[in-house]
């Protein structure tokens, strides 16, 4: 290590030790935010990506049935949930964290934000997607046979079950922190 | 909450009136059919009248959808809503006898849509041929000219741009001593050069070879008149064409005024058909007919007299065997009732099952409205359902119940919405903050009971309570079910069984640490119903363990059993947990109800604030309204169909499908 990286890690570090409320309450809102972007992000991705597929499934079935349209129209919004999930976890903490109310975090804190929003932005995203997949096969199946409408939701509703898990873990971390 | 009790019928009677009676049949909506075992001698006959029912009803269906293209009725979106017209069997009977016009009007109008079609490819193929005339324009001679005395003329175009210089140049190069030629040009783009070519005949092959290698393409159209006179003769062609077609367009929208019959004709073959594939069940004898058929059982006495007066027939009433499949019907009153089409698209109940929608339409309505839980959307379900119901009394059965259903979830709505002070998110508070100077920390609404998303835990609890009501009244109706059917062992190994361990388990766990940290204040249990509880989950444990799988002779096997039995806790600990969605849905309402709202009030109080905020406050309350009204829907029948009917409900019953009179679409026979 060079001599002169050396003293410039050892002034920083001096000048963290003698003002650490600086840079703490610098990065506690960065890393919150980071947590809000990526709840957001992902939950967000993973709808779009799930109502999209579902979306093409339906307006192939529609060509064919067009009287079944506010059927498949339920199963191919399915998957939006999660997205709104993600804005949910998002809102409840940008309230907490001093963007729309509440008071700016510390740095451990914002790291703490960070993790709650993890649960719903991954398993958001995640889920989404295969929910997704589930509604393409529902409408098809509600096209094959639209009497078994309660049978076609049903399936992709089960894969919701757990991103309704994430955001609890989430929106109860982000509501007691 | 019921199963309408059922009676077999018989009838048998003579064959000139088996049309008659089915029709009658048809009419009361009572008579559901089953196969008569016998062979039934005119079956193809039937095959043939439904084929031909079936393509007079496609006649009509095709018709319609002509006069629909060419001379759109006027419906609005709510056409749907309305119900068919009604007619009496009088005014039915009279419309019958036209069937054969409609027939024929229905064939005349697709003869005109052939014609029609036949008329636009015609001035199709003349607009083709008049733009592969225009290059030719002012040739000054017939396009089919193709020699005079001793020259060969040749009539065509040349792809790209050619002049007399380039073509005498490219003739060079290719035959280097011709030159006895005389070429025109007419008028060209950079696409082709139109050309007149004039050479000896003696030198025609070898110039036609030159040309046809250059890519040289003759006119579309060879006549033997100028392009002038050609273009003409076509252009009135064209006319005449279009003229006809509008012609036929006229006479089909003349013709508008018989979409009744022919809407008509379509129900009352869609009727015919039904009745046919009925026949298509029916035994027959050389001069008699047999049918056989379940009729609700209060019913059925008043069905056998009327018949019996009517006509020539006998018909017997019994009571069907416990071995034969009985069609399912379900009688609800008209609170629990619009919930039947939940329970039926599961499945309606199988053999020893109780019909659960009474019960089920308790807890439907409050789960739906715990999880939508704002006063103001429920107000909305509330009036907007009692509007359409009241403006459109013919609507479907179906949609009738499905709108009496959002009717109840909606009161339930609003009243968990004064419960957790929801109203449009928090509108009143915000415009009081905004609009009318209340100060911020004042709260102008307040909930009844609490607000979730300042104590999140506490409605999770509560919504791990309400879910664990809700499974042991699935788990006590199936105690019911076994009991009714005298398996006192079922009952105890898994039902009694389950009530003592789950009982036992959860009084120990209320006064641990562990619900103390989730509910936040641990719930006291005197000692002596402690070491109690210890019990009861220890003689429940043991009890699964036993008798889960009692009637097992090897004993090792059912003890394999009935540990797997014991293994369930794990399947009743995730449906409990699955009951937080109740708290995640109702949160999502809200939150996003109150984003909206704070939204709204960003632009300040002055006019285009007001003005701004109605504009955010419908579009966002729309769509947070709609998006969740799908959760709390979709939500609400998963808690029902997995949770609870996977505690007691397999519902593989044969729905009651009485040969009736509203499969129609446009008429509606009025109801006997």
């Amino acid at each position: 290590m060079s001599p002169y990286l050396t003293a410039m890690l050892t002034s920083t570090a001096t000048a963290m030790t003698e003002n650490p409320g600086l840079m703490n309450d610098k990065l506690g809102i960065v890393y919150a935010l980071i947590g809000v972007a990526l709840a957001t992000l992902l939950a967000g991705i993973g709808s779009a990506i799930g109502v999209g597929m579902g979306g093409r499934a339906a307006a192939g079935v529609l060509t064919e049935k067009p009287e079944l349209f506010a059927k498949v129209l339920i199963l191919q919004l399915l998957p939006g949930t999660q997205g709104i999930y993600g804005l949910l976890v998002a809102f409840v903490a940008l309230g907490k964290i001093g963007v729309l109310g509440g008071t700016a975090p510390d740095a451990q804190t914002g790291l703490l934000y960070l993790a709650a929003c993890l649960p719903i932005a991954f398993v958001g995203l995640l889920s989404a997607i295969h929910q997704g997949k589930t509604s393409v096969a529902s409408i098809g199946l509600l096209a094959k046979n639209p009497s078994t409408f309660g049978k076609a939701m049903l399936l992709p509703a089960m894969v919701e079950t757990y991103a309704i898990l994430a955001l609890l873990v989430s929106i109860l971390t982000v509501s007691n922190l | 909450m019921s199963v309408i009790s059922m009676q077999k019928m018989l009838i048998a009677g003579m064959q000139e009136e088996q049309d008659a009676v089915l029709k009658d049949l048809q009419r009361r909506r009572l008579f559901h059919l089953t196969k008569v075992e016998e062979e039934n001698l005119s079956a193809p006959e039937v095959r043939e009248r439904i084929q031909k029912a079936e393509k007079q009803a496609q006649l009509a269906d095709s018709a319609l959808k002509l006069l629909d293209e060419v001379a759109p009725a006027s419906g609005g979106m709510f056409a749907s809503l309305k119900g068919g017209t009604e007619l009496n069997a009088g005014e039915w009977q009279a419309r019958a006898e036209k069937r054969e016009e409609a027939a024929q009007l229905a064939t005349s109008l697709l003869e005109k849509q052939k014609g029609i079609a036949d008329a636009a490819s015609r001035a199709a193929r003349c607009q083709v041929l008049l733009e592969g005339l225009v290059p030719w324009e002012g040739l000054g001679m017939p396009l089919n000219t193709s020699e005079t005395e001793r020259c060969r003329v040749l009539i065509g175009a040349l792809p790209g741009v050619w002049s007399e210089e380039t073509l005498r140049e490219a003739f060079h190069e290719a035959m280097p001593d011709f030159d006895s030629y005389e070429v025109e040009f007419l008028q060209g783009d950079s696409t082709q050069t139109p050309l007149v070519l004039l050479c000896l005949k003696e030198d025609a092959g070898a110039v036609e070879e030159f040309l046809r290698k250059k890519g040289f393409a003759r006119p579309i159209l060879v006549s033997d008149k100028t392009p002038e006179q050609a273009e003409e003769d076509l252009r009135f062609e064209k006319d005449a064409a279009v003229t006809e077609g509008e012609e036929l367009k006229a006479a089909i929208r003349a013709a508008a005024s018989g979409r009744d019959s022919l809407r008509f004709l379509y129900d009352d073959s869609l009727l015919e058909i039904s009745r046919l594939q009925a026949l298509g069940k029916a035994g027959e004898g050389s001069r008699s007919f047999f049918l056989s058929g379940f009729v609700p059982k209060a019913k059925a006495e008043d069905i056998k007299k009327s018949l019996e007066e009517k006509y020539t027939v006998s018909v017997t009433l019994t009571d069907p065997d416990p071995e034969e499949t009985v069609p399912i019907a379900l009688h609800n009153n008209r609170f629990s009732a619009p919930t039947e089409s939940v329970v039926e698209s599961y499945g309606l109940p199988g053999e020893g099952e109780v019909d659960p929608t009474g019960i089920m339409a308790i807890f439907y309505y409050f789960l739906f409205g715990l999880m939508l839980s704002d006063a103001g959307y429920g107000l909305l379900m509330i009036v907007g359902c009692a509007i359409v119901l009241k403006k459109f009394p013919k609507m479907s059965r179906s949609m009738k119940q499905m709108m009496t259903m959002f009717f109840w979830c909606g009161v339930s709505t609003f009243i968990w919405g004064l419960l957790f002070g929801g109203f449009f998110g928090d509108v009143i508070d915000v415009v009081a903050h905004t609009f009318f100077g209340v100060p911020q920390d004042v709260q102008v609404f307040k909930p009844l009971w609490f607000a979730p998303l300042e104590k999140p835990m506490k409605l999770l609890v509560y919504s791990f309570l309400f879910g664990v009501i809700h499974l042991f009244v699935g788990l006590a109706i199936k105690g019911y079910q076994l009991l009714k059917q005298k398996r006192v062992m079922d009952f105890i190994g898994s039902v009694l069984s389950w009530f003592l361990l789950l009982i036992g388990l959860i009084l120990m766990l209320l006064p641990s640490d562990l619900f103390a940290s989730i509910s936040g204040s641990p719930i006291a249990i005197p000692a002596p119903i402690q070491s109690a509880a210890k019990i009861l989950a220890l003689v429940g444990a043991v009890g699964l363990l036993l008798f889960a799988a009692w009637d097992r002779k090897n004993f090792g096997l059912r003890l394999a059993l009935g540990a797997y039995e014991l293994y369930g806790i794990t399947g009743w600990l995730s449906d409990v947990l699955s009951y937080s969605r109740l708290l995640a849905l109702g949160l999502a309402t809200s939150v996003i109800a109150s984003v909206i709202n704070s939204m709204a009030a960003m632009f300040g109080s002055g006019v285009m604030g007001v003005i701004l905020f109605i504009i955010i406050f419908l579009v966002g309350h729309t769509l947070n309204m709609a998006i969740n009204l799908l959760g709390a829907y979709v939500h609400t029948n998963r808690l029902q169909y997995v949770e609870f009917f996977g505690k007691f409900y397999d519902g593989g019953g044969e729905a009651y499908e009485p040969l009736t009179t509203e499969n129609t679409k446009y008429y509606h026979m009025e109801e006997v």
